[in-house]
């Protein structure tokens, strides 16, 4: 067997590249899920040990602005896929998409900067007790993640310009990592804000 | 299968780029080398404090003490006496062995052994040691804070690590430190994984990897893994006492609501068991080949040693609650996690005898790594029995937060991966600096060290046993201990015999390095596994062309071969 046969496997080198790039972008997120399997594991702890929950004194938090959360995350995942088909068949429709994405990355990140304001003026605090410090836990590090994801984004903006395949496979591991924000924060929602 | 072309890259042609930003994984490896070097060194002398004060307590540090500590004439004060086996424990552990046998061996082995010309991501590679020296900065200079460094034990429990028992910024950065130290491991893991399913030369099953890319492998999925998890406490500690949520807070010390102190033993734990393997798995791995390569045998039952690694790496993940059998959990959960652990002795059994076989009349070469790696075996069989005491709960309940601990923990961890390091120092330094060490000063390296090591590490598990409890500055004020003081004498001198054993090999490192001007063939050990197969120092492209592998990597004794060679190159067919 020599070094041309063994290269033959898989069709070209950006696509193995890409494959090889989607493997480390998984061990990401694995590791990621991890993070947050862990303060879910902590929450649960509290959430059991708890005689009541939300603890006495604190009511449970408005559904509202959580929920708009919500939506935007979803819609945004729905328009990066949108984005990267219409990438894929060259389509000049396909700029918009990227923007509507960005938009609603922003959108989200203004809507967790509204709801810590709203958790203040509810006298909902950090150092409040256990219950609202499990809720800033949450917001704060997903929205790290967030900002992370967002900087993608933006570093993503070259597939605007350009249609070299190593673009998808940028496009296609930042989706990845798009779509795994997306579903910590509905689990998050659910888990937290609803339950 | 390879699963892209690898290009040459053009050799790096200032100081800056061939040192300093390197994107070469030997290069780096390197850089992890003399970090973890630098680190052992530190911890060492804090060591040496540690044993000092137990010996004579009061009496003052020698040579440097008056200088480090002159408001008590050189003795050792009680506070910063925690503070010394919280830094030590932390700096072997994170900082000294992790980098060398993750982060240098990691590095440098990987690529070389599956026939790659780097990494994967050399760039992440890079991040990821320049990640860890930002935290060794911050590590270190958590020392220099007015209220000194942590000072919680290297498992940092609240409520010792909260804003109650240990106020000041040391805590604080060392939390910081470890989290930024986490993001650099799991960087270096994500590469390695990815490195080892998709570069590895055509012909090369996973079977056909030599046994130190198993360890090293096992070792990257684990701490990608598990990593997190500490990571997610440790982010949970840092708001505890940064912005006053009340985690770990519980009862009166938390103004209001109340949280969990112990959930941070259980999320420590999740991550602190298989951090146990993380540090052992690549030591294992290199035994297991080195054992084969100076018994010139194959390695008796590769395959076996493989599978019972990995069942170890899914084992631990399921035992760490042996570490809390005194926190008052459930007798059902404490059973449980028992019998889990007591598992681990079925596959641990089966390499075991796996590395007693391979050597089983084999024509044993003593050189230096082969004196190192039947150190291991030795130690770590030591070690491994006494873990046995640990996962009893009935006499766990007698040995816990003892000395005994100490002494096993020291003997699995310590013991067994520093001599696995050191023995792994020796053996490639030809393919990594160009040069070998001076065998006969390495011989005497290893018998004093062993002498040393033992005498220190058996005393702990004597001190303990006898029932002197870890972490207390002057247990001699107990009528009980004051018998155990000649035997904590003993002890010590054992640690200053290891201890000076050392500077043999730093000369001999650094001589090595720098002066030697004979030069090492390209495969002075007479070894078949890829790296062998190039030119010593390994140059910067590793290989001219990719080898494509043909045999296992432990092929000794084929009859077919010619010349008087009784090894296989793993790019060679033979009948
Ligand atoms: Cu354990």
């Amino acid at each position: 067997m020599n070094q041309a046969v063994a290269n033959n496997i898989l069709p070209d080198q950006t696509e193995r590249k890409r494959v090889v790039n989607s493997i480390a972008m998984i061990m990401i997120l694995v590791s990621l899920s991890m993070l947050f399997a862990t303060l879910f594991l902590g929450y649960s702890v509290y959430r059991v040990s708890a005689d009541q929950w939300p603890p006495f004194g604190f009511e449970s938090i408005s559904l509202m602005i959580p929920g708009i959360s919500t939506l935007i995350v979803i819609l945004s995942s729905i328009s990066f896929v949108a984005y990267k088909k219409l990438w894929i068949n060259k389509s000049s429709n396909a700029k918009i998409f990227y923007f509507i994405t960005l938009g609603l990355g922003l959108a989200f990140m203004a809507s967790q900067f509204r709801l810590w304001a709203n958790l203040k003026t509810t006298g909902i605090f950090v150092d409040s007790s256990v219950f609202a410090s499990m809720i800033y836990a949450f917001t704060w590090i997903h929205a790290a993640h967030m900002v992370a994801g967002i900087l993608a984004l933006l570093w993503m903006a070259t597939s605007l310009k350009s249609d070299e395949p190593k673009e998808l496979s940028k496009m296609i591991n930042i989706e990845k990592f798009w779509h795994f924000l997306g579903i910590i924060w509905v689990i998050i929602f659910f888990g937290i804000f609803v339950f | 299968m390879a699963f892209y072309e690898q290009h040459i890259h053009p050799k790096p042609t200032n100081f800056l780029s061939k040192y300093i930003i390197s994107y070469d994984h030997k290069v780096i490896g390197k850089q992890f080398l003399w970090y973890g070097i630098f680190f052992l060194f530190v911890g060492g002398l804090m060591a040496l404090m540690i044993r000092w004060t137990l010996a004579y307590p009061g009496e003052a540090f020698p040579i440097i003490g008056s200088f480090l500590f002159p408001e008590t004439g050189g003795a050792v004060p009680p506070d910063t006496y925690a503070m010394l086996f919280t830094m030590h424990g932390t700096i072997m552990i994170f900082y000294a062995i992790t980098p060398i046998l993750i982060g240098a061996f990691g590095n440098f082995c990987i690529p070389l052994m599956i026939g790659a010309r780097d990494m994967a991501f050399p760039l992440l590679n890079m991040l990821s040691f320049h990640v860890a020296v930002l935290s060794a900065v911050i590590l270190m200079g958590s020392l220099f804070t007015p209220l000194g460094a942590a000072a919680g034990g290297w498992t940092s429990y609240p409520t010792l690590s909260t804003l109650i028992g240990s106020p000041g910024m040391g805590q604080t950065l060392w939390t910081l430190a470890i989290f930024i130290l986490g993001v650099s491991s799991t960087m270096g893991a994500v590469n390695y994984i990815t490195t080892i399913i998709t570069l590895r030369a055509p012909g090369m099953g996973y079977f056909d990897m030599p046994l130190t890319i198993w360890g090293l492998g096992l070792t990257a999925v684990l701490n990608a893994i598990f990593l997190p998890v500490l990571g997610a406490g440790c982010l949970l500690l840092i708001f505890d006492r940064v912005f006053g949520t009340t985690f770990f807070l519980a009862g009166a010390a938390a103004t209001s609501g109340t949280g969990d102190p112990v959930l941070f033993q259980h999320v420590f734990w999740i991550f602190g068991h298989p951090e146990v393997y993380i540090l052992i798995l690549p030591a294992w791995g290199i035994v297991s080949d080195l054992l084969s390569f100076f018994a010139r045998k194959p390695a008796f039952g590769a395959k076996a040693t493989a599978l019972s690694m990995t069942t170890i790496t899914i084992l631990s993940t399921l035992v760490y609650g042996h570490h809390m059998f005194t926190t008052q959990m459930s007798p059902l959960l404490t059973q449980t996690f028992m019998t889990l652990t007591m598992t681990i002795s079925i596959p641990s059994a089966i390499f075991f005898a796996n590395w007693l076989g391979t050597i089983w009349k084999g024509s044993i070469r003593f050189t230096s790594p082969m004196l190192f790696s039947l150190g291991v075996v030795f130690v770590f069989g030591l070690g491994g029995l006494t873990g046995l005491y640990l996962g009893t709960v009935t006499t766990d309940l007698f040995l816990h937060d003892t000395y005994f601990v100490v002494g096993h923990f020291h003997y699995t961890m310590a013991a067994s991966v520093l001599l696995g390091g050191l023995g792994a120092v020796y053996f490639w330094m030809p393919k990594m600096f160009g040069t070998i060490m001076n065998e006969w000063w390495a011989k005497v390296h290893f018998w004093i060290t062993m002498v040393g090591l033992n005498i220190v590490f058996m005393g702990m598990l004597l001190i303990g046993y006898a029932g002197m409890h870890r972490r207390i500055f002057n247990p001699f004020v107990y009528e009980f201990t004051q018998k155990l003081i000649p035997l904590n004498e003993l002890t010590t001198w054992g640690a200053i015999i290891m201890g000076f054993a050392q500077i043999i090999f730093v000369i001999n490192f650094v001589h090595a390095v720098f002066f030697k001007k004979e030069k090492a063939s390209d495969n002075p050990w007479e070894v078949g596994t890829l790296e062998w197969t190039i030119p010593s120092p390994a140059p910067h492209y590793n290989f001219d062309k990719i080898p494509v592998v043909k045999c296992g990597p432990h092929e000794f004794g084929n009859p077919n071969l010619t010349g008087d060679r009784d090894f296989q190159y793993q790019t060679e067919e033979l009948a």
